[in-house]
C-alpha cells in the first residue's frame, strides 16, 4: 500500500476497496465451506516461541467466522465513506485502516493466547493514529485518551494471561497458551483453580474486556474519541468493530473461569443494564448525532453483555447477533451522518429539518436503519435483543428483574433516535438545510446494508445456524466446568 | 626480592578485552595524523574495532584465566554482543551527529571504545576487584565524554555533575569490597561465595559490603534512590553519548549486579525484600516522574529510571527465567533506546541546545519515516506489540509470577500503563498539528544506516522472539 505513488489517490482507494473486498469475499467463503461441528477448523499452527509454549496458532469456529465476516464487511465500508476524505496524506489513511482490518482479523482467528493479546493492541494503534491525524477537535487528547484507557486495562490482561498458563503449567506440567486446550482442562477437572485466585484472574480480564467493550463505567473514552473522529465517518465504521472485549468474553474469560464469572455475573449484569440506560439517558441529550450514535452503540453493547453474562446458549447466540446488528445498522448510519455532514449543518442534528423532502430515498433507508437499531420486530436488532433478553431471563445468574430494566433500555432508545430522525428529516425544509439525494452508490450501498439487515431480522437462521454447534459445545464446556468442585 | 609471580593467561579468553583495548590505545595515536575536519575517519576505524571485537567473540573460548579474575561463558558472550553492538550503532551516530553541533574530536571515539572495554570486563570480571577496575574505566571515559562538548555549559555541568556522583558510586563499592574481601578473605566471585561467613561480626561485614557493592552499581543503573543525577547528566551531555550511556552502562552495571547476587545463592532471599522495594520505587519514580517532562531528553531519562526497575524485577527473582527475562529486556531496551536517541539527534538543533517533547509537533508532515521510527521506540518502551519492549515485558511479569510473586506483577502493571501514558502522548504529539519549520530534515547515510538496523531489530525481535530467546536458553 505504501508503495502507491503519492498523489494517486484514487488508484489506492481502488487498491484498498479491492483487497478488502476481497478479504470479505474469501471470508464468506471461510463461512459457506464451515463445516457445522464445534470445535476450530482450518486451523494452522506455526511454533513461536517453543520454550514456552506459544504458537502462531489460528483457526475459525462458528462465533468468531461472523466476527471476521463483519469486520471485512466494514473495511470496504469505511474506505467507501472515506471517499469524501480529501485533506491529509492518503496513502497512510488506507494502510492504517487496512493495518486495523487486519489486526481485527488477526484477533478473532487467533487460538493462542498470546497471539490474541498481540492483536488485541495492535488494534490500538491503527485506530488511535487514525483519530490523531485526520481527526478533528480535541483529537489528541481524544486519541491519548482511546489508546491509554484500554492500554491500561489489557495490562492487567497480560498479566492474568500470565497467571493462568503459570497456574496450568504448575498442575499439569504443561506450559501452553493454548486457548483450546486451556479451556479443556478447566472444563474436565485436570486444572483446578483456587477460589479467590480464579477471581483475581477473572478480574484481569475483566477489567481489560470491559474497558474495550465498553461497559458503564468503562465507556468514557468512547464518545470522547467519536467525537473527534473525521465527519465522513470512516474511522467510526471502522472503530465499531473495536469490540473484540466482548468476542473476549465469550472465548476466554468466561470458558477459563466458569465459577467467578457466574459469581460475577450479576454485577455484571447491574453495570450492563446501567450501561443501557444510562447511554440512552445521555444520547437523548446529545446534538452531535455521531456522539449520540456512539452512545447508541454502548446500549447495543449493554444487551451483549446481559446475553454473554447469561450463559445460555440462547443469551450467547443473541449477543453474538446483537453485535453483528450494531455493525451493519449503526455502520448503516454513521454512513447516514456522514453524507449529512457534509452539509453546512455539520454534525448536529437540529441544523437540519424536514431532509425528506429533498432526500426522501436516503430517508426511507435511515429509517430503516434507524428502526432495525431501535429493535422493531421483522428487522434484525429485534431478533439479537430479544434472544439476549430470553437468555438472561432464563439464566440462573441473572433473571427477570434485569430484563424489566434492559426493556425501559429499548424504550428510551426508541426516544432519542426517532426524536433524531424527526429532526433531521420531518418538518419544512428550509433554504439553508436543503439535503440533496445522496449518490447512486451511496444509496446502494446503504440499500445492500438495509437488505442484510431485512434478512437477518426475518431468517436469523442463516447466522444461528453456523454458530449453533459451537455455541451448544460452549456452553456444554461451561456448565461441565462449573460443576467441577 | 622476591620475583613476582605472574599468573599465566589465557589469551583466547579475553580476546574481546584485548582487542578493545589494545586497538582504543593504538587509534589514540593514530588520530594523531588524521587531519581535522576528517575525523569520521577515526570514527570508522573505531567502528571496524568493534566489527571485529564482535566477530572475535565467536572464537574466544569459555574458561577463566588471571587467577580467576576474568571469566568467558555464554552469558558473557551474548552480553559482550550486546554491548559491543550498542558500541558500534553509538558510534556510527555520534559520527554524524557530533560535526553537526561541531564537536570534532576524534578521541570520542577511542573514548567510547574504552567505555565499552570498561563494559566488557565488567560482564567478563569475576572478581571484585576486576569489577571495580570495569566500573572505573567505563565511568572515567563517559565523564569526559558527558563533558566532551566544551565549552558548553550545560555540558560540562553535566560531566562535573556525572563525575562527583560517579566518585560516590565508586566508593561505595570499594568499600563494600574492602568489607567482603576483610569478612571472606577471597576475591573472586566463586571463592567468595563458597565462603560466606555463617555467624558472627564477619557475617555482618559480609552483608554491609554486599550491601554496598550493590549500592556503587545502584548508582550507574540508577536504580532508586540513587538516581537523581540521571536526568541531568542525560539532558547536559551531548546526545550520542547520552544514548550510549544509557543503553551501555546499564547492560553492564546489570550483569554485574547480576554477578554480585549470584555470589549470594539461596542467600538471596535475605535481600530480597529490599530488592522488591527498590524496583517498585524505580518503576514508580521513573514513570511518575517522566509524565510532567517537557524535554525530550529528561523524559527519557526517567523513562530509563523506570526500565531500570523492569530489569530488576527480573534479576531479583533469582532464578534462570528472571535471569534470562532480564538479559532479553536489557537487549530489546538497547536497541529500542537507540532508535529513540537516533531520532533525537537527527532532529535537534546544531547547537545542540536542549529539545522540548513540543518540538515534535508535525514530524510526521515533515519527515514520515523518522516519525515512524520514533513511534516504534515509543511504543516499544511502552511495551505494545508487536515490539521487542512488548516481549521484553511479558518475560518479565511470567517471570516474576513463576518466582511466586504474583502481586509483583500487578505492581509491575500498573507501572508499564503509568509509562503508557507518556508514550503514547509523546507519539500522538507528531501525528497532530503543523510543524512551525517545514524544511525536512537530511537524514546522514550512516544515521540511515543505524537508524534502519535497530528498528529492523525492533520489529524482529518483536515477531521472532525467539533469535534472542533461544540464545539465552543455551547460555544457562
Amino acid at each position: 500500500m505504501l508503495l502507491t505513488p503519492r498523489q494517486a489517490t484514487g488508484m489506492q482507494r481502488s487498491i484498498a476497496g479491492l483487497v478488502s473486498i476481497i478479504n470479505l469475499v474469501l471470508a464468506v467463503i471461510v463461512c459457506v465451506s464451515l463445516a457445522p461441528t464445534a470445535g476450530y477448523q482450518m486451523v494452522e499452527q506455526q511454533t513461536w516461541l517453543p520454550a514456552m509454549g506459544l504458537h502462531y496458532a489460528v483457526g475459525v469456529d462458528g462465533i468468531s467466522v461472523w466476527l471476521v465476516i463483519l469486520a471485512t464487511l466494514m473495511t470496504p465500508l469505511a474506505i467507501f465513506a472515506a471517499r469524501q476524505q480529501t485533506d491529509g496524506n492518503q496513502r497512510a489513511f488506507y494502510a492504517l485502516l487496512l493495518l486495523l482490518a487486519s489486526s481485527l482479523i488477526g484477533a478473532f482467528v487467533a487460538t493462542d493466547l498470546l497471539l490474541f493479546y498481540v492483536f488485541f493492541e495492535l488494534t490500538l494503534i491503527p485506530t488511535a493514529l487514525l483519530i490523531a491525524l485526520y481527526g478533528v477537535g480535541e483529537r489528541r487528547a481524544a486519541a491519548t485518551k482511546f489508546f491509554v484507557y484500554p492500554f491500561v486495562g489489557s495490562v492487567f490482561l497480560l498479566v492474568s494471561i500470565a497467571g493462568l498458563v503459570y497456574v496450568n503449567w504448575q498442575q499439569t506440567g504443561v506450559m501452553t497458551f493454548d486457548s483450546v486446550a486451556l479451556s479443556a482442562a478447566i472444563a474436565n477437572g485436570t486444572l483446578k483453580i483456587d477460589e479467590n485466585l480464579e477471581r483475581l484472574l477473572f478480574a484481569g480480564f475483566f477489567i481489560a474486556f470491559a474497558i474495550k467493550t465498553p461497559i458503564w463505567p468503562f465507556h468514557t473514552w468512547m464518545p470522547q474519541a467519536q467525537a473527534a473522529t473525521p465527519d465522513n465517518g470512516s474511522v467510526d465504521i471502522a472503530g465499531i468493530l473495536v469490540k473484540i472485549g466482548a468476542y473476549g468474553f465469550i472465548r476466554f474469560a468466561i470458558p477459563f473461569f466458569p465459577h467467578a464469572s457466574a459469581w460475577a455475573a450479576p454485577a455484571v449484569a447491574i453495570l450492563a443494564v446501567i450501561s443501557i440506560i444510562y447511554s440512552g439517558i445521555i444520547a437523548f441529550g446529545q446534538r452531535d448525532m455521531k456522539v449520540l450514535l456512539s452512545y447508541a452503540t454502548i446500549s447495543h453493547l449493554g444487551f451483549v453483555m446481559l446475553g454473554i453474562f447469561s450463559q445460555t446458549a440462547e443469551g450467547m447466540s443473541g449477543a453474538i447477533l446483537t453485535m453483528i446488528n450494531s455493525g451493519i445498522t449503526t455502520g448503516a448510519l454513521f454512513l447516514i451522518v456522514g453524507i449529512l455532514a457534509r452539509q453546512p449543518g455539520g454534525r448536529i442534528a437540529d441544523n437540519f429539518s424536514g431532509a425528506w423532502l429533498s432526500a426522501p430515498r436516503l430517508g426511507s433507508l435511515a429509517l430503516v436503519a434507524v428502526f432495525a437499531s431501535i429493535g422493531v420486530p421483522g428487522l434484525n436488532g429485534f431478533i439479537g435483543e430479544f434472544l439476549a433478553l430470553q437468555g438472561a431471563w432464563v439464566s440462573p445468574h441473572i433473571g427477570f428483574t434485569f430484563v424489566v430494566f434492559a426493556v425501559l433500555g429499548i424504550i428510551v432508545s426508541a426516544a432519542y433516535l426517532l426524536r433524531m430522525y424527526r429532526t433531521v428529516f420531518m418538518g419544512e425544509v428550509s433554504v439553508t438545510s436543503a439535503v440533496p439525494e445522496a449518490s447512486k452508490s451511496e444509496l446502494l450501498v446503504l440499500g445492500l446494508l438495509v437488505v442484510a439487515m431485512l434478512v437477518i431480522g426475518l431468517y436469523p437462521q442463516v447466522v444461528l445456524g453456523t454458530m449453533q454447534p459451537s455455541i451448544a459445545a460452549l456452553v456444554q464446556s461451561l456448565t461441565q466446568g462449573a460443576t467441577q468442585p | 626480592m622476591a620475583q613476582i609471580a605472574l599468573p599465566s593467561i589465557d589469551y583466547s579468553v579475553i580476546l574481546q578485552l584485548v582487542i578493545i583495548f589494545g586497538s582504543a590505545t593504538a587509534l589514540l595515536i593514530v588520530d594523531l595524523f588524521v587531519p581535522a575536519g576528517r575525523k569520521r575517519i577515526t570514527a570508522l576505524l573505531a567502528f571496524a574495532v568493534t566489527v571485529v571485537a564482535l566477530v572475535a567473540g565467536q572464537y574466544s573460548t569459555a574458561g577463566t584465566t588471571l587467577a580467576g579474575a576474568v571469566s568467558y561463558g555464554p552469558m558473557s558472550q551474548l552480553v559482550n554482543i550486546i554491548i559491543l553492538a550498542a558500541t558500534a550503532i553509538s558510534i556510527l551516530l555520534a559520527s554524524d551527529a557530533l560535526p553537526k553541533q561541531g564537536i570534532e574530536r576524534g578521541e570520542t571515539y577511542i573514548l567510547m571504545l574504552l567505555a565499552s572495554g570498561g563494559m566488557l570486563l565488567l560482564s567478563q570480571g569475576s572478581s571484585v576487584v576486576m569489577l571495580f577496575l570495569g566500573l572505573e574505566l567505563l565511568s572515567i571515559a563517559l565523564y569526559v565524554l558527558t563533558a566532551i562538548a566544551f565549552p558548553r555549559l550545560s555540558s560540562e555541568e553535566a560531566g562535573l555533575k556525572y563525575l562527583i556522583i560517579g566518585a560516590f558510586g565508586a566508593g561505595f563499592l570499594v568499600f563494600g569490597i574492602a568489607l567482603t574481601f576483610g569478612a571472606t578473605g577471597y576475591l573472586t566471585l566463586s571463592e567468595i561465595a563458597t565462603h560466606i561467613p555463617t555467624s558472627g561480626i564477619e557475617r555482618g561485614y559480609f552483608w554491609v559490603g554486599v550491601t554496598l557493592m550493590l549500592i556503587g552499581f545502584g548508582y550507574k543503573v540508577s536504580l532508586v534512590p540513587f538516581h537523581m543525577w540521571t536526568p541531568d547528566v542525560y539532558q547536559g551531555a551531548p546526545t550520542p553519548i547520552t544514548a550510549f550511556m544509557s543503553v551501555g552502562s546499564k547492560v553492564a552495571g546489570f550483569v554485574a549486579i547480576v554477578s554480585i547476587l549470584q555470589i549470594l545463592g539461596t542467600e538471596l532471599l535475605v535481600l530480597r525484600p529490599i530488592l522488591i522495594g527498590v524496583s517498585i520505587a524505580t518503576m514508580a519514580v521513573g514513570s511518575i516522574v517522566a509524565i510532567s517532562q517537557t524535554s525530550i531528553k529528561r523524559m527519557l531519562a526517567y523513562s530509563s529510571i523506570s526500565h531500570a526497575g523492569f530489569v530488576m524485577l527480573g534479576v531479583l527473582s533469582g532464578d534462570a527465567n528472571g535471569l534470562q527475562a532480564a538479559i532479553f529486556y536489557l537487549a530489546a531496551y538497547t536497541i529500542t533506546n537507540l532508535a529513540a536517541f537516533a531520532v533525537v539527534m537527527l532532529l535537534e538543533a546544531n547547537d545542540g541546545s536542549d529539545m522540548s517533547i513540543a518540538d515534535l509537533t508535525g514530524l510526521w508532515q515533515r519527515h514520515p519515516w523518522l516519525s515512524v521510527v520514533m513511534s516504534l521506540a515509543l511504543l516499544s518502551l511502552a511495551g505494545v506489540p508487536p515490539t521487542a519492549g512488548f516481549f521484553a515485558k511479558f518475560l518479565i511479569i511470567t517471570a516474576v509470577w513463576q518466582s511466586g510473586l504474583a502481586w509483583l506483577a500487578v505492581a509491575a502493571a500498573v507501572a508499564s500503563a503509568i509509562g503508557a501514558f507518556f508514550y503514547v502522548r509523546c507519539m500522538l504529539q507528531m501525528y497532530s498539528g503543523d510543524s512551525e519549520t517545514s524544511e525536512p530534515t537530511r537524514i546522514p547515510l550512516t544515521s540511515m544506516i543505524a537508524m534502519i538496523v535497530v528498528t529492523v531489530a525492533i520489529i524482529v525481535v518483536g515477531l521472532a522472539p525467539w533469535t534472542i530467546t533461544s540464545a539465552l536458553a543455551l547460555a544457562q
